[in-house]
């Protein structure tokens, strides 16, 4: 039986302790790239979200079935981005088809998600982690936690930069400069949740 | 949409075809190749790390019991201690560890193997003024963490300068060893 | 080598390109997660920066010698292919004869897969260019990027450690918040500054399409679906009040 309290446990720390974005520092480039505004930050971490646990929910038994049990192990990367390559364009296909509206809101950012290190960076974390305490509900609950994450920082950072739009900022750091010491700062405050998740649900 | 015909979807197929068999033989070639390297290498990283937690010990043997964990022996062939691994969660992800125990009970020394905490401050535990604290003798109640500086005896250990959860970790780590030794100990006698 | 090539274009050229004029990661903007991940010492920038340049040097001359026989419609799946096998034979290589090293970048070894600038080059010069031009393309611009990373890291290091290469540095100040994420952003901010600063230009406002690693996938997306559908160029190349580019 799997504890709900360990799952919440899994789930808070991939948000907040462990955030993909300002701790492990995966997926900087949509995290720079499209958080202009929290409609396009919401639409992408969403696609990201749904892919990672998508990817996850099949990279996870493809290693664990196919891979480890074969000794094939060393083809990890190669065909885990193969699989997150495929799948993505099979859910771009499908949601074209079936859901349109869907699409029309997510589409246009699921081309992009092939090469985000963070969805690569989540298949693999969650099979290293699989040597300690996770199993294949944990690994999902810990995508999805992960996805989120992203999600909080992406809008967060959005809403941060809105701000910055309307200010007299010193020319030579006007563009990328200021934006990473907006994010700078951003990550700051997340280092607050160190040990947050642990005390809490010990 | 008009059809595909039949070279358009052939062509790029095959293409792709070769390149996954001619990748497939690469890596397995290598991969061949780079197996033994890599299980030397573990095999002697593991050595030292016993060799450092145990340092009277010139030979190790998995027990049976819990092949996990090492008898070391003197040159003579006589049991001179343990050197058991141990895991525990640390801030940034597991702590691995090796703990050195002596037959009557004593830690000998302690081995960071792996760890993820944060640079400058938990990955401080690697360091040998923290993990030479643990080398004590009268240690059956276990390890605690202490704020006040008396680390080192009586089974006190100074906690890291903004790395308690490290500090804990590693430690709890050193406990379960212990509890480790304490079971075959008894299950000895 | 360089000799040979010589009749043609400027060899130096091309290598300088990617240290200065095009630094990848300054001004193109390019690889930003390993960049800000692994510089928290100078040794393991080092690391990163040289396991990017081999894998970034494998793949451009074997994409660009098979730029003519792979298909076009397969080629973004057929690159990805191809630069994780040489991702995939240099962590092996890795494993075996720098243990350290393998345990240091972790899980970053392997991302270099989903590292824009090799997907980036093998997109906009490799399958454009023939395959000595690409290898020296490839070796600048991983000197660029391995030069930047020393750089991040060698601050890093020294201000947040006070060590460099692990070698303790008299006076040690240690402002542990260079180590921390924050710190990483941070200097990454101030690097970037600093560069146009030298180089006379803009700072870029951010990854723009120019630097945008899907560019390649981008422009197919366009032709298939006939929209401008890349969300970082509508989300960024929107016109703002005053902001005109060079």
């Amino acid at each position: 039986m799997i504890e709900v309290k360990a799952l919440v446990a899994v789930f808070l720390a991939a948000i907040l302790t462990e955030n993909y974005v300002l701790n492990k520092f995966l997926g900087i480039c949509p995290f720079l790239g499209v958080s202009k505004k929290v409609n396009t930050a919401l639409g992408m971490s969403a696609a990201v979200t749904f892919v990672m646990v998508i990817a996850t929910a099949v990279t996870y038994p493809i290693y664990m079935n196919l891979l480890l049990p074969t000794g094939l192990d060393y083809l990890q990367t190669i065909v885990f981005i193969l699989v997150i390559a495929g799948l993505v364009q099979l859910v771009e296909t499908i949601l074209k088809k079936y859901i349109p509206s869907l699409y029309n809101s997510l589409g246009i950012y699921l081309p992009l998600i092939t090469t985000n290190c963070a969805v690569l960076g989540v298949t693999m974390l969650v099979i290293e982690k699989s040597s300690e305490s996770f199993g294949y509900v944990e690994a999902l609950v810990n995508s999805f936690g992960a996805g989120i994450g992203f999600l909080v920082a992406m809008v967060m950072f959005a809403g941060v930069r809105q701000r910055l739009e309307s200010c007299d900022i010193p020319k030579s750091i006007q563009g990328l400069p200021i934006t990473l010491v907006a994010a700078s700062l951003v990550s700051l405050s997340f280092l607050g949740f160190s040990g947050l998740v642990e005390n809490m649900l010990g | 949409m008009k059809k595909l015909s039949f070279k358009e979807i052939f062509i790029p197929t095959i293409s792709l075809f070769i390149i996954c068999v001619v990748v497939a033989f690469l890596l397995a070639g290598t991969n061949e190749l780079t197996k033994a390297p890599i299980a030397k290498i573990q095999a002697e990283t593991s050595q030292a790390a016993m060799k450092s937690v145990c340092p009277e010990a010139e030979s190790f043997e998995a027990i049976q019991d819990d092949p996990q964990v090492n008898a070391g022996y003197d040159a003579s062939g006589n049991l001179v201690g343990y050197a058991i691994p141990s895991v525990y969660k640390g801030y940034g992800g597991d702590v691995e560890i090796m703990v050195g125990v002596g037959v009557s009970g004593d830690v000998t020394g302690v081995e960071i193997l792996s760890h993820e905490e944060t640079p400058g401050l938990g990955a401080n535990c690697i360091k040998e003024d923290f993990r030479n604290q643990f080398v004590q003798s009268d240690v059956q109640n276990g390890f605690s963490v202490v704020k006040d500086g008396t680390g080192g005896e009586n089974g006190h250990i100074d906690a890291m300068t903004g790395a308690t959860i490290t500090s804990n970790a590693v430690t709890q780590a050193v406990n379960q060893a212990l509890d480790v030794y304490n079971s075959l100990e008894g299950g000895e006698n | 080598m360089e000799a040979v090539a010589k009749k043609k274009y400027n060899p130096v050229k091309e290598v300088t390109k990617g240290i200065i004029k095009e630094n990848p990661v300054l001004c193109l903007v390019l690889g930003t997660c390993p960049t800000l991940a692994v510089t928290t010492a100078a040794s393991n920038a080092i690391g990163m920066g040289i396991a990017a340049t081999i894998v970034l040097i494998c793949s451009n001359a074997v994409i660009s010698l098979l730029r003519n026989v792979i298909p076009d419609k397969v080629r973004i799946p057929a690159y990805i292919t191809i630069i994780a096998t040489f991702v995939t034979l240099v962590q092996m290589v890795v494993k075996a004869y720098a243990p350290a090293i393998d345990k240091s970048l972790g899980i970053y070894l392997p991302l270099i897969v989903v590292n824009c600038i090799i997907l980036g080059r093998a997109e906009m010069y490799a399958s454009k260019n023939p395959v000595v031009p690409s290898i020296l393309d490839g070796l600048g611009m991983g000197i660029g990027f391995t030069a930047t990373l020393l750089l991040m890291g060698s601050i890093r290091e020294i201000l947040g450690n006070g060590t460099w290469f692990g070698m303790d540095l008299p006076g040690q100040i240690q402002i542990i918040i260079f180590l921390l994420p924050p710190g990483g952003f941070f200097v990454f901010g101030m690097l970037i500054a600093l560069a146009s600063k030298l180089s006379g230009k803009k700072p870029p406002k951010a990854t723009g399409c120019a630097g945008c690693p899907l560019s390649g996938s981008c422009s197919m997306m366009k032709a298939e679906g006939g929209e401008s559908a890349c969300a970082n160029c509508t989300a960024d190349d929107t016109p703002e009040k005053g902001g005109a580019e060079a």
